[in-house]
């Protein structure tokens, strides 16, 4: 790695904002670099600073953002000092980009292949005939179908995992000399997301482009790249070879990061998930940044900021015992023994040819139909499937959000097929739902005793002395404390809303509740703690679940029984073991494929694959 | 106190401030303010000019300008305010209603408003006043009725971000009324929209009030009154311009520090 084939190397850097009246630093003297050809992964939870550090590379800060400190070389030049015009010549022409949404990337009103075509014409000065057959055979190598029709065509006349394929043709289509990559993939479903990831370890053979590319998914990351640095409240608390930090993790964050996450293929009833901890106190100034979270903790890290220290091979860590962390492994996991499922042979709901419609502008989009199945008290039903299969609308039947055309929903043998404010205050409470959106599920106005007393008030019988010890022990069931009582939610972190979200669907003793995507919108290391409340409540309640989610991991871990949707339909129900070990269905199985993706495993193609296999230490 | 502290860094909106909490002083303290009685006529000094003795001048009736400009802010703060407060409630519970039930509802609300927004403001409201006889009331229903469409197509749209939120699934799962998710809910979370509704309607509704009086619907001789005070002195500009001037620059002096208040509550 010597300083001359550096195409990108970012030192020092420190980005504020300014906020009110005060500064508040996003990204904290971070210092890495990127070869001629290769890719480097960032990997941060919300917060970290990723996508700062990303914009700051750019330029492309927001107006109360600042560079306070550092340099960021491209190509031997500084782009820190640069004027407008100089830096939107290098912005256009060797630093491409490709952001999160690929819609905002396209011109609507200009056919998919022109748009690529321009950057050929306009960058290589080429004719109109070859700047159009430059473009199709762009469009061809993103893998497009029928790339000759797709030149012709509109954004919208593609999914969305096409059009980001259209967004990274026009981003290539400069040759870049770096590819920055934000959550590429993030909104797509599964199975495009494994495709698009596909993708770029396939174009990283064909193009000598650098990338960087910045994830909260720590496992898509490895795929894609041989180098990795880990974001931690703006600071790069590790760096190194991909391999080398999946394997051997010398900073306690990174190792409570991989240890979090769902391994695939494990059950809830063989081991609980290792969450990290939340810290309960913000760390102190010019100490290191995790010490309130960290289980390696010493007296040192409250006094002193740690250094980045060589670790390894290649690797560096921000942590005074960085040999102590990497000695230790990881995190032994916590055996369950001797929990098996709620027997399946009596039924709590009842769902018989469920079916909806939605009319739009004369056309009939059938959005469930023909759903029929059981689910017994005390099981967990998983309900998979992409964005527009149903899955969703057949759960807001459940709930009485939506009136089904036809069919019929029964719970506990009384037929509630109608609206909510229609059923039996029995029926309402005994069917209880959580919400994807930690920020949406609370009413931001009221507080959180308000919103829970309110549920109690319309749905529970007793009085007020009552609903105030049944409050306290609520809130302790979700490991929430009496100083969360009069807050509003935005005062509360996701995950914290979430457990109150919890705790409201829980208040009223439901039979079933119905778990839409309910970490989907969390990070990592929340999301394991929420699951195993989740898991611990679901026992000590003996409530069903319905849970929704197109975290295939996630579903294995928690489901008794898997249901596979499909266009509308169910293509395939049955025990969760059953349907991942032996899938009968061909979307199943394609749907299955696609979680190794997650896992940081495989990937075909290119010169440097078998370096990045990192499948072993995820699953531990 | 903080937020007021930064409100008050803007020269123009101090000003505004101070303009506005003036004429609400005068309105309640006129009596005790003004120089003369703002009907009490003295027709030997009729069209004086501005002078220490009647610094706005009097009129054709040789009354003092300057005291009828005093008490008649009065009834165009009363009429302005409770007109924009029922208009606001008015169109707040219509937006909120189309908002959240939309498909039919949605559509016979907005389509009903739209035909009423169809027809100026001020000719619609004089021939109504027309019919039912000028008085103050009715010019509180009318101008209220006239400005509740257009608040009700910005609280619509409004709520229309607030109404798919899952709290609003969670109200419906949990059995609440409509009336409770309308106004217990929704309503909160649109206090800011409504305030910044409030002010600029005020404003128009202040327009509102010396525009009809001025043009005879509204408040009735020879109670003071701006509009009217225009249009009664308009005969006599050439010869007794302060007649007019000093009732326009009053009415002008409201408004726009009303708006200047909308506009900066707007932008926060």
């Amino acid at each position: 790695m010597s300083a001359a084939a550096d195409v990108l190397r970012v030192e020092r850097l420190t980005v504020e904002y300014r906020v009110g009246g005060g500064a508040l630093s996003a990204v904290r003297d971070v210092t890495f670099s990127i070869d001629a050809g290769e890719a480097m992964g960032l990997v941060g939870e919300s917060g970290s600073g990723k996508t700062t550090l990303g914009m700051a590379i750019l330029r492309y800060l927001p107006d109360n953002g600042r560079i306070t400190q550092g340099s960021i070389t491209f190509d031997g030049t500084d782009l820190v000092p640069l004027g407008r015009r100089e830096l939107s010549a290098i912005r256009g022409n060797r630093i491409a980009m490709v952001y999160q949404n690929p819609a905002s990337a396209l011109n609507p009103s200009m056919r998919a292949g022109e748009q690529i075509a321009e950057v050929y014409r306009a960058h290589l000065g080429l004719g109109r005939e070859e700047a159009r057959q430059r473009a199709e055979g762009m469009l061809d190598l993103v893998q497009l179908p029928d790339a000759h029709g797709a030149y012709d065509r509109y954004p919208h006349q593609f999914s969305g995992g096409q059009k980001q394929r259209i967004v990274i043709g026009m981003a290539l289509a400069m040759d870049p000399s770096l590819l920055i990559l934000d959550e590429p993939t993030t909104g797509l479903d599964v199975t495009v997301e494994a495709e698009i990831v596909e993708l770029f370890a396939d174009l990283r053979s064909r193009f000598d482009t650098a990338i960087l590319f910045i994830s909260h998914d720590i496992g898509l990351v490895a795929t894609v790249c041989e180098r990795v640095g880990v974001l931690y409240r703006g600071e790069l608390v590790e760096t190194g070879a991909t391999q080398g930090v999946f394997e051997r993790p010398t900073h306690p964050y990174t190792r409570g990061l991989l240890a979090c996450r769902v391994p695939p293929g494990a059950s809830k009833d063989s081991r609980r998930l290792e969450p990290l901890p939340a810290g309960s106190r913000e760390p102190e100034v010019d100490a290191c940044s995790f010490e309130p979270r960290c289980a390696f903790r010493e007296p040192r890290c409250r006094q002193e900021h740690p250094a980045l220290f060589a670790s390894g091979n290649t690797q560096h860590s921000r942590c005074f015992f960085h040999e102590t962390v990497a000695a230790a492994g990881p995190p032994a996991v916590t055996e369950v023994a001797g929990r098996t499922a709620a027997p399946a042979d009596n039924t709590l709901l009842d769902v018989r040819g469920l079916r909806r419609v939605f009319r739009s502008g004369g056309r009939e989009v059938i959005a469930v139909t023909d759903a029929s199945f059981t689910l017994a008290p005390g099981r967990i039903l998983g309900v998979v499937g992409e964005s527009g299969s149903g899955k969703t609308t057949l759960a807001r039947m459940i709930a009485g959000l939506e009136v089904p055309d036809a069919g019929t929903v029964r719970l506990a043998d009384a037929d509630v097929t109608r609206l909510a404010h229609k059923r039996s205050v029995e029926a309402r409470r005994a069917l209880q739902m959580v919400f994807q959106h930690p920020d949406g599920t609370l009413n931001p106005s009221h507080t959180i005793r308000q919103i829970l007393r309110r549920q109690m008030r319309m749905l529970s019988p007793g009085d007020g002395a009552d609903r105030d010890e049944t409050l306290a022990t609520l809130l302790e069931a979700v490991q929430l404390g009496p100083e969360h009582l009069d807050v509003r939610p935005r005062q509360l972190s996701g995950g914290q809303q979430q457990r109150v979200a919890i705790a409201r669907a829980f208040s009223t003793s439901p039979g079933l509740v119905v778990l839409d995507e309910p970490t989907s919108a969390l990070d990592v290391s929340v999301q394991a703690a929420i699951l195993n409340l989740l898991i611990d409540l679901q026992q000590r309640e003996n409530a069903s679940y319905l849970l929704i989610s197109h975290d295939l991991a996630v579903v294995r871990y928690l489901a008794d029984d898997i249901l596979v949707m499909h266009r509308g339909e169910i293509v395939e129900h049955g025990p969760a073991a059953e349907v991942f070990d032996a899938p009968r269905d061909p979307y199943t199985r394609k749907l299955l494929s696609a979680v190794t993706v997650h896992a940081g495993k495989v990937v075909r193609g290119g010169p440097e694959r078998e370096r990045d296999t990192a499948g072993g230490p995820i699953r531990a | 106190m903080a937020r007021l502290r930064t409100l008050l860094r803007s020269p123009g909106l101090t000003l505004a401030v101070l303009v506005l909490l003036g004429w609400l002083v005068i309105a309640v303290l006129w009596p005790l303010i003004a120089p003369y009685g703002p009907t009490a006529q003295t027709l030997t000094s009729r069209y004086a000019p501005p002078s220490a003795e009647h610094w706005l001048g009097t009129d054709n009736l040789g009354r003092d300008v300057l005291s009828r400009i005093l008490a008649g802010s009065r009834s165009v703060l009363i009429v302005g305010i409770a007109a924009t407060t029922l208009g606001v409630a008015i169109g707040t519970t219509l937006g909120l209603c189309a908002a959240f039930y939309r498909g039919r509802v949605d559509e016979l609300l907005m389509r009903s408003l739209d035909l009423l927004m169809a027809f100026p403001i001020v000719v619609i409201a004089s021939v109504i006043l027309a019919m039912l006889g000028p008085s103050q009331l009715n010019l509180i229903v009318v101008i209220a009725l006239m400005l509740a469409p257009y608040n009700a197509r910005v609280v619509r749209s409004a709520v229309l971000s607030w109404r798919d939120r899952d709290f609003i699934a969670a109200a419906r799962m949990r059995g609440e009324s409509g009336a409770y998710i309308l106004f217990r809910e929704l309503l909160p979370n649109i206090v800011g929209t409504i305030n910044v509704e409030f002010t600029m309607r005020l404003a128009l509704s202040i327009f509102a009030v010396a525009t009809l009086s001025f043009l005879g619907f509204g408040i009735q001789p020879p109670t003071p009154d701006w509009g009217l005070m225009v249009a009664e002195g308009r005969p006599f500009y050439q010869i007794a311009p302060w007649v007019v001037v000093a009732p326009a620059a009053a009415i002008a002096s409201l408004v726009v520090a009303v708006n200047v208040l909308a506009q900066r509550l707007r932008a926060s």
